[in-house]
């Protein structure tokens, strides 16, 4: 970048802040002034809680609790920590502060809760008071408490709306991190599965998480995505999408280089795979990385179904895939450059549609494409009751009408709507968004020079496809990769191998990490497939 | 893992040179086998195959010698800085030709077949173009970019080759073997330009991840192409006889446009052939403005390589615009290759790589 | 700053591209052509400039895409004749540029019908096939006919099957399930090897009766790009007998006072050459097939082995006929239009050497040619 890193500078005359929005203040041992400072931060915060309660007036032992109503559980604060500051109020027990510093006295007798942790920076402080947990100053001492009694309005888990499955799961990420966190857990019960947490976003603080298999992931890679998320400041992350374009390669690329999903088990499968996942509070859709273009056309159902329909499938989706950036191009190459590669009937006939059509192909192309992304656009954004009236008004008027009007000839309706279908069923969103985008690419040229320009616009393509890579991984991996890893990453690319012989982990994982399954000894078993084991015992029996 | 350190690794190499090999030659072989040994021209290529080992043999056993070096630093380690700087130039000169006259070539037949009125200015700049764009890209993603195009240049070439195999009249090639020796030998001879990109391998073994593989990876390239070469010359002559071989000027478009499939989704084949056969160019083409520019910085030790991508753009068209049109410029491709062919292919490696033996350079294995 | 003039390029070319699209052609503003009728023009103006000779006189066939679809259009009838006289072949489409209002295209053009008197001349005639083979919109695949008479009298006439001569042919030929037995195919890539493998070629006749019902049959043989005679039907049976391509072909014989149909479904021959003391020709075909008409009773049947050897007998006495008039018409041609002097040259090119000189001179009238046939039947139907 050529650019020079521009500060984000919060405004100068606030003391309390750093450049980055920290809060400078330090915690100081005497309360008076703790609960000074905290006045003045919260100043005019209507949803704030403040209360000072003296514990023993005598020795002067007082705490401060801040909270922020409806964000905490007040159950938690009030049974667990109140009342029993008020118990022993009441029984008016002895304080030994000689012993234990003030903090841990309090921790000691009356939270009791396991969740509760010291903290001795101001900015944690009011960062946990904004989170939703409690805060509590301690008269005497440099540290504060933090009671985790986080409880927000949150939206239970539920199924993913993008990435549906037949078989499969029915769980999707949902805006709570933690939910989230603990849906990946669920699936990988295992001491290496790291959560690295940080807070991203000088004013929204986001909770953001790199989850990976620490035995798995290449180390480098968690370095990088660290240094890339290190390298700018921001003052909001209010989704994974500001993530997702921040660490990405090539920003000049339509292609996405990050993967999103929805779904636990995907994301889940992909640690084990050594990749790395990223959580971002708020955003229902985890990241994943390094992406490749062979990852986006995995659907998590391909590995719950049986091999031969989901590789059926797979070659499937490449096809469509292919066609849902070509299809308006080659319609155009072929029809106004080439027709004589098009049969003689079927070239009459559709002359013969064309006939009394005032404009030409490449006009109705892409005044039809033009009018579809519309369509879909309204469709997207207009309420649901109306989203029928445009499907109707889509359907009859433009359709039927226009090809009644001899504005556009049927053809193209039937091309503009095939294309419309194939986008629809390239498994990822944002990979279809792409190539939306690079099918004007392929009209441009093929409308200049018919199919010699279409070979261009391919070639373009691919030569940018070649070049892109993620996170230092190519982006076409393992076509063009083939004799890395010995070839075995074409398991699961356009066909998809039965799962017993997907033995290995894909490039992405770490040279010694590499078997994902094997025998578990060869004494009872010499063959990988399943079943054979059994005929061979059968056969050893019948013998006899 | 993926570092930016332009290798490439043996599989990429091998795929790269066969791609450079599968240029605008392909489509007349056909012509110039038929003109040595009639309608025998099919084992003219596997003749060839011999010279074709010599020539692998010349090259590698000079970059070989000089692991992860390059023509560049290899000559200039190898001969007193001026001539080192002169026999680049003459190489760089030598490949921006080569590449400017298969760009006409090129021109010329996108120009016949598919678009006849479009400028052929119009159609050799946007390819030349979109070369640029890979080459800017660098090594590594033009060994990429090969290893994906691989499948989309053979697939369809292999689909052609079937339909056209299973109704051949394969009673055109007999009467069999009614050559003598002597044309043979003469007709290998010259056919073995078609190996000529071999020299390529005097700058790509510098790039290789395993430099000791570069023998290995020239000789299967060019097993491969004179495989497939025999194959598309036996296709051709029993397709469309022999007669029309030596009459037509770009015998395999013959061959293709003969196949007409009626009433199939495809009723003219000859698309998919230019499909593979443009594909292939592009990547002959980068190469040939890839090396002459990493030439050009690495003579000057610039740190980035692509410096000198765009200004040869130009001078690569301009080379291409010269013949005034198709008559001259086949001639003129044709003679170039035969006079200047060889010179990168035997001699001047076998004296870079007596004198390196006489100065004691280099690792002796 | 690279990126930038790169882009600049980039943009600048593809503006340029965009108001070029010199090639872009609607495909309802082209005529497709689907059938080329090509016949000898007048000798009138022989002394005019070369540029206004009326050598040929080719009649382009444009049909109206809207009335062959069975659409409503503004032409008056489903196919429009276009005439032009002209010096070249290449002329007579510039001349026709100036008669229609779309561009003509020949990537859909199925047939090329040629007149008697071009194929009788072979100067003319040999210029039109360079024309035709140097056309890259023509596919070589394209169908080629001979027609006894004006070609452009069959192009032009109304065939109540389809309207399109062009369409017609196609559909004819691609056809599998049709029996070869009438005619052999000729396409223009096929003819142009045949003349340079042994400058003897046969094209197909073409004819239409009375009734307007066109008929596929019979050929004509060319040698040195010079009408040599006509075959009729049976002729040409036997020439596809010869050449190993007969399919579904009805042999009729009379066995025991009723008429036996026999349908040859598989066809292999082979000619082997024999250089004793004379040279002579053994062509040995093995035909296979069903008994599918015969009038049997109970004491009249054919299920029986003994029967159907002498009825293979029979068979093969009909066909050896049927062969031999094609080899006598052949000799009494003087033309090799079966092939046999290549075959000579690929099995035995040494021999061939000895041959060639005199080979069209009286070498193959002189040749004796034995023909060996061996009829299989495989079935009778399902009736005894």
């Amino acid at each position: 970048m050529r650019r020079e890193k521009k500060p984000l500078k919060i405004s100068k005359e606030d003391e309390f802040h750093d450049e980055e929005n920290k809060i400078s203040i330090e915690l100081s041992s005497d309360l008076d002034s703790n609960i000074k400072h905290i006045e003045m931060l919260f100043k005019d915060c209507g949803d704030i809680v403040k209360r000072e309660v003296t514990i023993d007036a005598e020795k002067n032992f007082r705490i401060y609790g801040v909270y922020t109503d409806g964000l905490i559980n007040r159950d938690i604060l009030e049974n667990y920590l109140l009342s029993r500051v008020f118990e022993f109020k009441n029984l008016s027990g002895e304080i030994d502060t000689d012993t234990y510093s003030p903090t841990k006295m309090v921790m000691q007798h009356f939270s009791a809760t396991f969740d509760v942790k010291e903290v001795d920076k101001m900015d944690d402080m009011v960062k946990a008071v904004l989170s939703g947990d409690s805060a509590v100053f301690v008269e005497g001492s440099t540290k504060g408490l933090v009671i985790a009694t986080r409880s927000w309005p949150a939206r239970g888990v539920s199924e993913p709306a993008t990435e549906n499955v037949v078989r499969g799961p029915r769980e999707g990420f949902t805006e709570t991190i933690r939910f989230n966190t603990v849906l990946v857990r669920r699936r990988i019960r295992d001491t290496k599965l790291k959560f690295k947490m940080i807070s991203y976003g000088t004013r929204s603080r986001t909770d953001i998480a790199l989850v990976y298999v620490e035995d798995i992931v290449k180390p480098e890679l968690v370095k990088e995505i660290e240094e890339r998320l290190d390298k700018y400041v921001i003052d909001a992350v209010f989704d994974s999408g500001y993530i997702e374009q921040l660490i990405e390669d090539s920003w000049k690329s339509p292609f996405p280089q990050t993967q999103a999903t929805e779904r636990p088990d995907k994301f889940a499968a992909s640690l084990l795979e050594g990749k790395v996942g990223i959580l971002v509070d708020t955003s229902p859709f985890g990241i994943i990385v390094p992406a490749t273009l062979n990852a986006f056309y995995q659907a998590s159902e391909d590995y719950y179904q049986r091999w031969q329909i989901m590789s059926f499938t797979r070659i499937l989706r490449y096809i469509v895939s292919f066609f849902s950036f070509t299809l308006p191009g080659l319609y155009i190459a072929i029809l106004n450059f080439q027709p004589a590669i098009l049969p003689t009937p079927f070239a009459i006939s559709i002359a013969a549609s064309r006939e009394g059509i005032t404009f030409s192909t490449v006009t109705e192309i892409i005044v039809m494409e033009v009018i579809f992304e519309l369509f879909r656009e309204a469709g997207i954004r207009a309420p649901g009751a109306i989203g029928h009236v445009i499907a109707l008004v889509g359907g009859l008027v433009i359709g039927q009408a226009a090809v009644d009007a001899n504005i556009i000839s049927p053809m193209i309706i039937i091309i503009i709507a095939f294309t419309a279908i194939c986008t629809f069923a390239v498994p990822d969103y944002s990979l279809a968004s792409a190539f939306r985008l690079v099918r004007y690419l392929f009209i441009a040229l093929s409308a200049a020079l018919g199919l010699y320009g279409f070979l261009i616009a391919m070639l373009i393509v691919l030569t940018h496809l070649s070049a892109l890579e993620s996170f230092k991984i190519p982006y076409l991996a393992p076509y063009n990769i083939s004799d890395q890893n010995g070839a075995r990453d074409l398991k699961d690319t356009i066909l998809r191998f039965p799962t017993f012989m997907q033995t290995t982990r894909p490039i992405f994982a770490r040279q010694i990490q590499r078997t994902r399954l094997r025998l578990k000894s060869k004494e009872n078993a010499t063959d990988l497939a399943p079943g054979s084991n059994s005929e061979k015992t059968n056969k050893v029996n019948s013998k006899k | 893992m993926f570092s930016h350190n332009g290798k490439i690794s043996t599989r990429q190499v091998t795929i790269l040179l066969i791609l450079q090999m599968f240029n605008t030659n392909i489509l007349l072989l056909p012509k110039l086998c038929t003109y040595y040994v009639g309608r025998n021209g099919y084992i003219l290529p596997i003749v060839a195959l011999v010279i074709g080992i010599l020539y692998v043999y010349c090259i590698t056993s000079l970059t070989m010698r000089f692991p992860n070096m390059t023509l560049v630093e290899l000559t200039k380690s190898i001969l007193p800085n001026w001539l080192a700087y002169i026999l680049l130039t003459l190489f760089a000169i030598k490949v921006l030709i080569g590449t400017g006259l298969e760009l006409r070539m090129f021109g010329e037949m996108i120009s016949q077949v598919m678009l006849p009125k479009t400028p052929i200015m119009v159609i050799m700049s946007i390819i030349l173009l979109t070369t640029s764009y890979l080459v800017k890209s660098g090594v590594e993603a033009t060994a990429r970019m090969g290893e994906v195009l691989v499948y989309f240049i053979f697939v369809p070439l292999i689909i052609v080759f079937i339909i056209i195999a299973l109704g051949a009249d394969y009673r055109e090639l007999l009467p069999l073997f009614q050559t003598n020796i002597e044309s043979v030998g003469v007709g290998a001879l010259n056919i073995s330009f078609l190996f000529i990109p071999l020299e390529f391998l005097l700058m790509m073994t510098g790039m290789m991840e395993k430099p000791d593989k570069a023998r290995k990876v020239g000789i299967v390239a060019i097993v491969i192409i004179a495989i497939l070469e025999s194959i598309i010359i036996l296709l051709t002559i029993a397709e469309i006889g022999l007669g029309e071989t030596q009459r037509q000027i770009w015998p395999v478009i013959a061959l293709m446009q003969s196949i007409g499939l009626t009433n199939s989704v495809v009723e003219n084949q000859e698309v998919l052939m230019m499909t593979g056969w443009v594909l292939s160019i592009f990547m002959y083409l980068s190469s040939g403005l890839y090396f002459p520019a990493l030439i050009g910085s690495r003579s000057c030790k610039f740190k980035r390589e692509n410096v000198f991508v765009l200004p040869l753009v130009p001078i690569i068209l301009f080379i291409a615009i010269w013949p005034q049109g198709l008559v001259q410029a086949y001639d003129w491709y044709l003679s170039f290759q035969y006079y200047f062919g060889i010179w990168f292919l035997i001699p001047i490696p076998l004296i870079l790589l007596l004198i390196a033996k006489f100065r004691r350079l280099g690792s002796e294995k | 700053m690279k990126n930038k003039i790169l882009l600049g390029i980039m943009i600048s070319l593809s503006s340029l591209m965009l108001t070029g699209c010199w090639d872009n052609v609607e495909i309802n503003e082209r005529h497709v052509v689907l059938e080329v009728a090509i016949d000898k023009g007048s000798e009138d103006n022989l002394e005019a400039n070369i540029q206004d000779r009326d050598y040929y006189q080719v009649t382009y066939m444009i049909p109206d895409i809207g009335k062959l679809s069975g659409e409503n259009s503004l032409a008056e009838n489903v196919k429009t004749p276009i005439i032009a006289k002209s010096p070249t072949i290449a002329k007579s489409v510039d001349d026709i540029e100036s008669k229609t209002q779309n561009t003509l295209s020949f990537t859909h053009t199925k047939a090329l019908i040629f007149g008697e008197e071009l194929i009788k001349d072979k100067k003319l005639f040999r210029a039109a096939l360079d024309s035709l083979i140097r056309n890259k919109q023509i596919s070589r695949g394209t169908n080629i006919l001979a027609v006894q008479g004006n070609a452009g009298d069959i192009v032009q006439s109304d065939n109540y099957q389809n309207p399109m001569i062009g369409l017609y042919i196609m559909k004819y030929f691609n056809n599998t399930e049709r029996g070869t037995s009438h005619a052999k195919q000729q396409v223009l890539g096929n003819m142009v090897k045949e003349i340079q493998n042994t400058n003897i070629t046969t094209i197909p006749e073409i004819e239409i009766n009375e009734e307007g019902t066109l008929k596929i049959d019979g050929a004509a043989v060319i040698k040195d790009y010079e009408l040599v005679g006509w075959l009729d039907e049976d002729e040409v049976r036997g020439e596809l007998f010869i050449d190993g391509r007969v399919y579904k072909v009805p042999t009729i014989v009379e066995y025991e006072g009723e008429y036996l149909t026999y349908d040859i479904n598989q066809q292999k021959r082979t000619i082997s050459f024999k250089d004793e003391d004379k040279l002579q020709a053994i062509i040995k075909i093995i035909v296979k097939g069903n008994i599918t008409e015969y009038n049997s009773s109970k004491d009249q049947y054919v299920f029986d082995e003994k029967k159907i050897a002498e009825i293979s007998k029979l068979i093969e006495e009909q066909i050896k006929n049927q062969m031999q008039k094609t080899i006598n018409t052949s000799k009494t041609m003087n033309t090799d239009f079966l092939n046999i002097g290549l075959e000579l040259y690929r099995k035995h090119p040494k021999l061939w050497e000895k041959y060639k000189q005199n080979w069209d001179v009286d070498e193959y009238k002189k040749l004796p040619i034995q023909i060996d046939v061996e009829v299989i039947v495989q079935n009778t139907g399902t009736v005894e």
